[in-house]
């Protein structure tokens, strides 16, 4: 089990972190910013935001600052005062794709780490230190559960100082591993819910490839998805919508070829093709044999009876 | 998440479970018809298999004739020449006296009806066992369909309630569809080879009946002047 945190912070005031543990990986783009918009969510003080960065900055986990910013926010005095930009910072909180932002004013903080898989997940930070409940806007999810735990131990340990954040520094690590965990479950579920989505469209295109003119956005309506999510779960399964519809409708002419006798000019005019000598290309291609070759052809006059 | 190994001739079926999660009938259902999905892929393999010498050796056999026609049908050419049933397309292709022995064209008639009848037994089997198998195939295909439109497509929508962990079931049968892959080229294979060894015997019997007509015309024209000691009249 492998954890590292990557802290950086370079001249443009952005703060990234960069949480690994396994395979999985995260980041935590923060930045100074006056931003009026984002969900202001009263948490935790900035100086207790930039704790948990040093909480989990410990051994086995690598912390570089670049830039002056950097410098001045995460510096020795900061971290043994808790103080950071008490009262006066406005911290932005994104993830590296930007698909959610929040907001930590002094004495209000809301910490999100987001991942390569599309998921963004609210670290549960212990907005009221009298109260081990999750908060409401959280996701009553297990992982938000035991990291308030994990926060709460965290506060309960005794003393002031470096030597504190020391103490918290195997709880940190704990909080790593079980954010290691939720992003695997994530990605579980993100597989498991692209493979339905696989599934239904395939199921939708197998039904409706006689159609004509089926692309991959009827497909992806169909399905109530969007084309990019379609297109996204069938890349990740090395193929192209539109090269499954082609296949799924050549799979329907071999049909037609193997158990009618339908002429192959009828054949293609069904599956839409406008050309039957390009049918035949198709075909070809697919299935390495002319359509000519037809499974129901049997010897004449020949029924398998005596003669 | 319980990792289980169901070990099948096709090949072996590999699942994860959630076992904090109880399994309804119909997952159960599901689970066992994609066992039988292998054992029907199986089955059709095995059977094909089984069927595919015969089939080469009725194809070798048919081509033997064919090609055993083919001193016959001269023969007969020069005879039809030789007795005047038909007249030479350009110049005669002799002249002067001809001899044949005609016991080497019976033989070979001989030979070539004995090889058809010994052939019309093989092609018998032949056949019934491509409509064996074309049945068979038929109805694993209409079964395949409803299975995967109906209850592997249900069990992929219901990841969230299942025991089997729909990934591990996702990739098995992508793992199946590759093995599937070649046993099912064999099969289309398997088709065109035997639709071209029933084209093959159609013509063989259409060109040798053709020859039979002719051969019966040429025996007619012998007859007349052969007395059936065999000796010159």
């Amino acid at each position: 089990m492998g954890a590292l945190l990557d802290i950086r912070v370079p001249a443009d005031d952005r703060c990234r972190l960069t949480l690994v543990a396994d395979e999985a990986f995260a980041y935590l783009d923060l930045k100074l910013d006056d931003m009026d918009d984002g969900i202001d969510i009263p948490l935790v003080s900035a100086a207790d935001a930039f704790w948990l960065i040093f909480l989990v900055s410990g051994e086995g986990c690598r912390l570089s600052f670049e830039g002056h910013w950097g410098a001045n926010a995460l510096g020795m005095q900061e971290y043994q005062g808790f103080n950071v930009g008490a009262g006066h910072h406005r911290l932005r909180v994104s993830d590296s794709r930007c698909r959610l932002q929040g907001v930590a004013i002094a004495g209000q903080a809301k910490a999100l780490i987001g991942n390569d898989y599309g998921k963004l997940q609210p670290l549960a930070l212990p907005y009221d230190r009298e109260s081990s409940a999750v908060p409401p806007y959280l996701p009553r999810c297990p992982f938000n559960q035991k990291a308030s735990a994990l926060f709460e131990r965290m506060a309960d340990i005794p003393g002031d100082g470096i030597a504190r954040l020391y103490a918290c520094r195997t709880l940190a690590l704990d909080l790593l591993r079980l954010y290691d965990t939720q992003l695997r479950e994530d990605r579980t579920t993100d597989d498991r819910q692209g493979i339905a989505l696989f599934h239904a469209a395939i199921r939708h295109i197998r039904a409706h490839c006689l159609d004509g003119g089926l692309t991959p956005q009827l497909v992806a309506d169909a399905v109530h998805t969007s084309e990019r999510t379609l297109r996204r779960v069938f890349a990740s399964r090395g193929k192209k919508v539109i090269e499954y519809i082609n296949f799924t409708r050549l799979m329907k002419a071999r049909e037609l070829v193997l158990l009618t006798d339908k002429p192959l000019k009828e054949i293609a005019y069904t599956l839409h093709y406008s050309d039957v000598q390009y049918f035949i290309r198709e075909y070809r291609k697919t299935f390495n044999i002319h359509p000519k070759h037809r499974m129901d052809y049997m010897p004449e006059g020949f029924d398998g009876e005596e003669e | 998440m319980e990792t289980t190994v169901t070990h099948h001739p096709f090949r072996d079926i590999t699942l994860a479970y959630d076992r904090g999660k109880p399994q309804g009938e119909r997952e159960l259902a599901t689970l066992a018809q994609y066992v039988e999905l292998h054992d029907r892929v199986w089955k059709l393999k095995v059977m094909r298999q089984g069927y595919e010498p015969r089939l080469a050796e009725a194809a070798l056999r048919i081509d033997g004739l064919r090609d055993s026609l083919h001193p016959i049908e001269r023969r007969v050419e020069v005879m039809e020449l030789g007795l005047g049933l038909r007249a030479a397309d350009g110049p005669p292709p002799f002249e002067g006296k001809l001899t044949m022995k005609l016991n080497d064209f019976y033989d070979d008639s001989d030979r070539f009806n004995d090889g058809i009848h010994g052939l019309y037994g093989l092609i018998k089997q032949v056949t019934e066992e491509h409509n064996r198998f074309l049945d068979e195939y038929n109805a694993f295909d209409g079964w395949f369909e409803a299975f995967n439109d109906g209850p592997l497509y249900e069990i992929f929508q219901d990841w969230e309630t299942v025991s089997v962990d729909t990934v591990s079931l996702d990739r098995d049968h992508q793992a199946f569809l590759e093995a599937w892959g070649p046993v099912w080229q064999a099969e289309d294979d398997y088709f065109a080879r035997a639709a071209a060894a029933f084209a093959a015997y159609d013509d063989l019997i259409r060109v040798s009946d053709a020859l039979f007509l002719r051969v019966k015309r040429v025996q007619a024209a012998l007859d007349g002047i052969i007395d059936p000691s065999g000796e010159e009249g």
